[in-house]
Parts: C-alpha cells; structure tokens; sequence
C-alpha cells in the first residue's frame, strides 16, 4: 500500500484527508443537527444538508476504495478534492468578510480543517503528479 | 469532441447531465430566495446551501474541464456521480413520500421534481459510463 502511495509522507496525508471528509460524512448523513447547531441554523436546514451528505459520503467511499487500489490514474479524484476544498475556503473567508451571509456564525475549527484540506490536497498532487497522471 | 465521447448521443447525455449541474451550480448561488421559497425554506439554512452547492459547482467546473479534454481514464469522475445519484434518489424518494429522513420534514415543503431530477441523472451517468466504458477505465 505504502509503495502505491509513493511513500509513508503520501499516504497519511492521504489518511489525514480520508479521516476528516469521514468526520463530515458522519456529520452530515447521521448527526445533521450537530451542524445546525454549531451554525445557528433553523430546522428547516436539516434536508440541504442531508443533500450536502450525499455529495460527501460517495467521495468517501472511492476514496477508501483508492486507499486499498493505490491513485494510479485517479487525477481527478484529487482535483475534485482540490476544488471543493478550495471552495470551501473561499466561502470560509467570504463570509469571515461580510461578503456572503453576514449574520451567519462562523466555526474557526472548520475553517483551519478547510486550509489543511486544501494544503493536503495541494501537496497530494504534486507529489503524486507521477502516478495519478499515468 | 463527439468522437471523444463516442458519438453524438453519449455527448448530448453528457452534456445534459452537466447542464442540470450548472443549473443548481447557477440558481443556488444567484438566486437561492426563489429556490427557498419554492420549499418553503428560511434564509437560516443559506449557510448550508452555499455549502452544499459548492460540490456541485467542483463537479460541474470538472465536468467541464471533461467536455472539453475528453473522458479518457476519468473513471472517479463518473463513479461518485453514480453514488451520488443513487444515495440522492433514494433519499429524495423517502423524504418527499415521507418514508424516512423525517425530522424537519413537516417544516419544508417537497416537490416531485427532487425525487424525478435525481433518478434522471442517475440513469443518464449509468448510460453514459456504459456507453464510455472503453474510454473511462483507460
């Protein structure tokens, strides 16, 4: 498995990500209100982000799926990673700037595992540029 | 492109699935009141549809990226579109006849299309992966 990875350094980068989109996909299918609380948001959003689970959980599943295969050729895996953590980022500090959703309450915690996502996945591809473009 | 995507059909199909995800991409970034007001949704739940609807404009942004550069070896792609759509009409499907997923449910309202767009598209992404299989798995 290590050598799939192109190394130690890879694959628990690659675990460390694994781990915190299983946190969200835990969060978002089963403990949605966890969510609503932590964001003051209304009962009414408990359907949006059971939606939200169902974008999460299916990343999660081929990604514990490429953890045993190894990523050889899986580009867009990691690019798709890359983006939606990037967006999450980018809504992290849009709404930090009153630029969306003012009166929305912010979670520093998840903002920090934002940034790490998108360093992970940065580092993730670079690394592996030779693998998962074969 | 049209031979990227073998032939005319698969590439419309492709093209349509991608369309529907800029669509919600689109009206949920731009114009989430009248999405809300449709299902009878408060602002408070604004956070968690950005959130949400920025995996539909990754998918959609590398969907693009896909029409353009062709399918080759992008098998993750069409694979967690499956899921996707599969775990979204079940949900959808026992949600809006209130068959599980209830809490909160008597808030919102439910309309047919959720339960419809997801079952489309997941049979749309099955045509396509069965159509593209020679290509996807490169």
């Amino acid at each position: 498995m290590i050598e799939a990875w192109g190394g130690t350094l890879n694959l628990i980068l690659y675990l460390i990500s694994m781990l915190g989109l299983g946190y969200y996909a835990f969060l978002t299918v089963l403990s949605p209100n966890t969510l609503v609380t932590r964001y003051d948001l209304g009962e009414k959003s408990v359907p949006i982000i059971r939606i939200v689970g169902t974008f999460v959980l299916p990343i999660l599943i081929l990604g514990i799926y490429l953890l045993f295969r190894g990523p050889e050729g899986a580009w867009i895996f990691l690019v798709l990673n890359f983006l939606i953590s990037t967006h999450q980022v980018i809504l992290g500090w849009a709404t930090r700037l009153k630029v969306i959703d003012p009166d929305s309450r912010q979670d520093v915690g998840d903002e920090i595992v934002g940034h790490v996502f998108v360093i992970i996945a940065i580092v993730l591809i670079y690394r592996l540029s030779d693998i998962i473009y074969s | 492109m049209i031979e990227n995507f073998n032939g005319i059909f698969y590439l419309i199909l492709y093209i349509i699935s991608i369309g529907l995800a800029g669509y919600y991409s689109f009206t949920f970034l731009f114009n989430k009141e009248k999405e809300f007001a449709k299902y009878n949704i408060d602002t408070s739940a604004a956070p968690a549809a950005n959130f949400g609807i920025f995996w539909v404009t990754a998918f959609f942004l590398v969907g693009l990226y896909i029409l353009f550069t062709g399918p080759e070896g992008t098998w993750p792609f069409f694979v967690i579109n499956i899921i996707v759509f599969a775990m979204a009409t079940i949900y959808q499907f026992c949600f809006h006849f209130n068959i599980a997923f209830l809490y909160g449910r008597d808030k919102v309202n439910s309309t047919i299309e959720q339960p419809i767009v997801s079952v489309v598209v997941l049979v749309i992404n099955l045509i396509i992966v069965y159509g593209l299989s020679d290509k996807i798995y490169l």
